[in-house]
């Protein structure tokens, strides 16, 4: 099977994940509620820190990000289980990588929403520099895609756990300080006028990082999805 | 080749409880074949295992000629499975659901049309799964399974929670299907005896008996 395929499959899986949750629009609509809102509390309580600091803005949009993920996962493998569609998912004659890579492709759009909604509302409520918007983009993007990749892998762990949901959340947190330490240091430099190519170490750890758990989800993943 | 599916000395132990205990079958094909026995017997457990969806835990299991082992995404392809639980999204329609299985097995618009006929599901195709009756999800479950020209069919636990009229058409329609073997799984010995014409008793993880019907 060529990676043509596989990758049309794992198109073909994330867009059917995708159309699932928006015709039960309330829970990405409360993902995108809770960033907006996120940014407006923020702003209320703390925009006057945010242009002194801005290292603590910088934690702010992470911490939005880092949480709206959580609440993308719970829909991730975890529901596949709970309806009983999973071994639908199971009996598919492709690699149990590419259905990782649906999921994983899945959780990065809603990210992305998420991103969107964060970095717009920012610009408005905590007075976001549109000249920075570019480098932090690329930042907040590469940093997405790693919790996305990761975040889906933690959700396919504990997919059979009794307790999944208070496990993803406890789970999540170790395996994401890796991609949370880098990412936030550098949204706080560019924030501070330093340029994309002064953080490009941490984007390079970035993409290591990302490399490394995507090669040992692809020796690995196929004996987490066997029942 | 003469025989679809072959199990020689398979075991299946689930956290050191044996599940089956050393299955050798064949079945031939076109044949089709129930599985009967109580709870815990191990039938859903077999036909997992002839699915490719879970692993033996020592043994060897052909379908076709292939290793389910060694070949998984070609014996996935040359199965249709109809799980306990439907394996519809409940936010889709029956044709959605259809074209998004279907995508995994190559499926064309006219394969979408042969299974819905076969299956006589056309007046419901554009029905989101969630309202569908039980018997009109398994229906489609059929046609979902059946999409990929599958060489053997499992259908886990047919039967359960049909009505008697619903019971009728679907053994109707299987029975119109010859192309592929049918392994199911039953409780109900009457409605196994109206589609298969061989039973296999299981009883703790191993075969009791084997009767023609």
């Amino acid at each position: 099977m060529g990676e043509g395929e596989n990758l049309r499959f794992a198109i073909a899986l994330a867009v059917k994940d995708l159309t699932v949750e928006l015709r039960r629009a309330h829970e990405l609509l409360s993902i995108i509620a809770f960033a907006l809102t996120s940014i407006l509390m923020s702003s209320f309580a703390w925009g006057g820190l945010f242009i002194r600091n801005p290292a603590v803005l910088s934690a702010a949009l992470w911490i939005v990000i880092y949480f709206s993920n959580i609440l993308a996962l719970t829909t991730s493998f975890s529901r596949e289980v709970d309806r009983g569609t999973i071994a639908g998912l199971r009996s598919l004659p492709t690699s149990p990588f590419v259905v990782l890579m649906g999921k994983v492709l899945y959780s990065f759009v809603v990210l992305l929403l998420v991103l969107l909604t964060t970095i717009i509302s920012s610009i408005i409520f905590l007075n976001l520099d549109v000249a920075v918007i570019p480098a932090i983009l690329v930042l907040f993007v590469m940093g997405v895609m790693d919790l996305a990749l990761v975040g889906s892998l933690v959700s396919a762990l504990v997919m059979y756990s009794e307790g999944k949901t208070l496990l993803l959340s406890f789970l999540f947190f170790p395996v994401s300080v890796p991609v949370l330490i880098p990412s936030t240091q550098a949204a706080g430099r560019i924030l501070s006028g330093y340029t994309l190519i002064e953080v490009l170490p941490e984007i390079q750890l970035l993409l290591a990082f990302l490399l490394a758990i995507g090669g040992v989800s692809f020796l690995l993943f196929e004996h987490v999805f066997q029942e | 080749m003469s025989q679809a599916v072959q199990l020689r000395g398979v075991t299946k132990t689930y956290d050191l409880l044996p599940a089956l205990r050393g299955i050798d079958l064949e079945v031939g094909l076109g044949d089709f074949v129930a599985f009967l026995g109580p709870n815990g017997a191990g039938k859903s457990t077999l036909l997992k295992i002839v699915a490719g969806q879970i692993s033996p835990s020592s043994g060897r299991v052909q379908v076709m000629g292939s290793d389910v082992r060694k070949n998984r995404e070609r014996v996935k392809r040359l199965v249709g499975l109809v799980g306990h639980r439907s394996f519809m999204y409940d936010e889709l329609t029956v044709n959605e659901n259809l074209r998004f299985y279907g995508k995994f097995f190559s499926a064309s618009p006219e394969d979408l049309g042969r299974v819905l006929e076969m299956t006589d599901m056309q007046r419901w195709k554009n029905t989101k799964a969630r309202h569908l009756s039980f018997g009109l999800r398994k229906r489609a479950d059929i046609a979902r399974a059946m999409l990929g020209h599958p060489k053997v069919l499992i259908l886990d636990e047919l039967f359960s929670g049909l009505d008697i009229d619903a019971s009728e058409l679907l053994v109707k329609h299987l029975k119109s299907n010859r192309d592929a073997s049918i392994l199911i799984s039953s409780h109900s010995l009457d409605w196994a005896k109206r589609l298969c014409g061989r039973g296999i008793f299981l009883r703790n993880g191993r075969i009791e008996r084997e009767v023609k019907f």
